[in-house]
């Protein structure tokens, strides 16, 4: 008989010690309304990340350089593009000048992607598809141009990075 | 023939020695500075101008008679060159009898005149016609002439 | 052991002292906005320089008469067409004689120890002193020249006479 009496005051200890459950979490009992509970199951990975390089210099004798973006993770429904958005001329035109930049004369330059002449738009990275993505630009002088002086002809390219709804 | 020959070798010869002008040429590839010569040259011909004394009229019993003066009116001489004039006396000649003579000497102040050297424009030695009296009193009469021949020579010698 | 290690240290500090052009990296910033949000490339060419310049190596003076005897000519300094130098600069050309003495240059013939024969340069009217400018070129599609006028007077003493002048060209 004690041997019993233990037993179940043990049982009755063991279920008197079960977890409590808090406030978020669903009690159901034979007096719930509803027999169902839900749980939302998350994951989050941090801030977008990208990083874009864009070259120092290029001389233009049809010379080749790249533009690369890697470890793009943005929002979804967001792409990375990179375009050109001014130059060094007044009119953003794609020339160099003489002495380097500061001097009279200009010489006008295209600038490729393969056979594609850019104006604008150099690079978008959808990561959809991918993380990362490169193009190879080439500066070529212009047909039908002589320069004017020696020297160094010089100016810049600048390189717009932003991150946009598709 | 022969004159026909030495004109066409002269033509040949003139043709050959035409001038080849030569340039020096500096680019852009030469140090910057670079320097170049030229040589600048002209060549001056001597030139020279002497006067001598004209025919001179000699007065009975005179013992000396200007003859005028070998002078270098104008030169333009070599360095170190010089126009040395010779003459030399004799004597006068009888024109009706050329055993007949009157001896003179040629004096330049007062010495014989053999040679001078002239250098510069302007030099001049005048000239005598010195004879003595005795000379004058064993001449026969009549008209006398002498030719006196003035040698001029340029030389550094 | 240390003494390796100084060399390589010496060695990495002359590298990392060498001129390295560095790309732009955009990344994103706390709101992922890219920063910097635009990066600058320098786009150049190099034009090499040419030009040809002329000067004759000898010049005779030949006998003008007139009221007075004179012995003259002239020389010509030319530059082809098409001389491209950097902008901003010009070739000069000067003229120099070890000759020139208190206002003149001159000639010396063989055999006259002390006389001398002066003569005169000018360009376009305007005496040359020594080391003066007798031309400048610029850039320019056309062939461009300059000529120089010597002259001296009739000389005391006959002879061939000479002097060397040096022309120096310059890009400044």
């Amino acid at each position: 008989m004690k041997k019993l009496i233990s037993i179940l005051c043990a049982a009755v200890l063991a279920l008197s010690m079960s977890v409590t459950a808090f406030a978020a979490d669903t009690t159901i009992d034979q007096d719930s309304a509803s027999k169902d509970g839900t749980m939302t199951v998350t994951y989050s990975n941090g801030d977008p990340t990208y990083t874009v390089t864009i070259p120092e210099s290029v001389t233009v004798d049809g010379s080749s350089v790249k533009v690369t973006a890697e470890d793009v993770v943005l929002a979804e429904g967001n792409e990375l593009n990179v375009t050109i958005t001014a130059t060094s001329e007044q009119d953003n035109s794609f020339k160099v000048r003489s002495n380097s930049g500061t001097g009279d004369d200009t010489l006008s330059y295209s600038v490729n992607s393969g056979s594609y002449i850019l104006n604008s738009e150099v690079l978008t990275v959808d990561p959809a598809s991918s993380s990362e993505g490169e193009v190879e630009l080439s500066y070529t002088l212009d047909d039908g141009q002589t320069p004017k002086f020696s020297g160094t002809y010089s100016g810049t390219m600048t390189f717009t990075v932003s991150v946009d709804a598709k | 023939m022969k004159k026909f020959i030495s004109i066409a070798t002269a033509l040949v010869m003139a043709l050959s020695l035409s001038v080849t002008a030569f340039a020096a040429e500096v680019d852009q590839d030469d140090p910057n500075p670079t320097d170049t010569n030229t040589v600048i040259t002209t060549s001056i011909d001597p030139t020279y101008l002497v006067s001598i004394p004209a025919d001179t009229n000699i007065t009975f019993n005179q013992t000396s008679t200007d003859f005028g003066k070998i002078e270098l009116v104008s030169a333009q001489l070599d360095p170190g060159y010089y126009v040395q004039v010779s003459a030399a006396a004799g004597e006068l000649k009888n024109l009706a009898n050329e055993t007949q003579t009157i001896p003179y000497a040629l004096n330049a102040d007062g010495n014989a005149f053999t040679s001078e050297k002239y250098y510069t424009d302007g030099a001049n030695t005048p000239l005598t016609i010195d004879i003595t009296q005795e000379a004058w009193n064993e001449a026969y009469a009549g008209s006398y002439q002498e030719t006196i021949t003035f040698t001029v020579a340029y030389t550094n010698a | 052991m240390k003494k390796i290690i100084s060399i390589m240290a010496a060695c990495a500090l002359a590298l990392s002292m060498s001129v390295t052009a560095f790309a732009t990296e955009v990344k994103p910033d706390a709101n992922g906005d890219p920063d910097p949000d635009s990066g600058n490339t320098a786009v150049s060419l190099n034009v090499d320089s040419g030009y040809i310049i002329t000067i004759p190596e000898t010049v005779e003076l030949e006998e003008q008469s007139g009221a007075k005897t004179t012995y003259e000519n002239d020389l010509t300094v030319s530059a082809d067409a098409g001389v491209r130098i950097n902008e901003g600069k010009s070739i000069v050309v000067s003229m120099a004689s070890s000759s020139y003495d208190s206002g003149s240059f001159y000639m010396t013939a063989a055999g006259a120890d002390q006389y001398k024969l002066a003569y005169e340069v000018t360009v376009d009217n305007s005496t040359i002193a020594n080391n003066g400018t007798v031309a400048t070129f610029v850039t320019s599609d056309a062939a461009q020249t300059s000529t120089l006028h010597f002259a001296a007077d009739d000389p005391t003493y006959a002879g061939s006479y000479s002097d060397t002048v040096t022309f120096t060209i310059a890009v400044q």
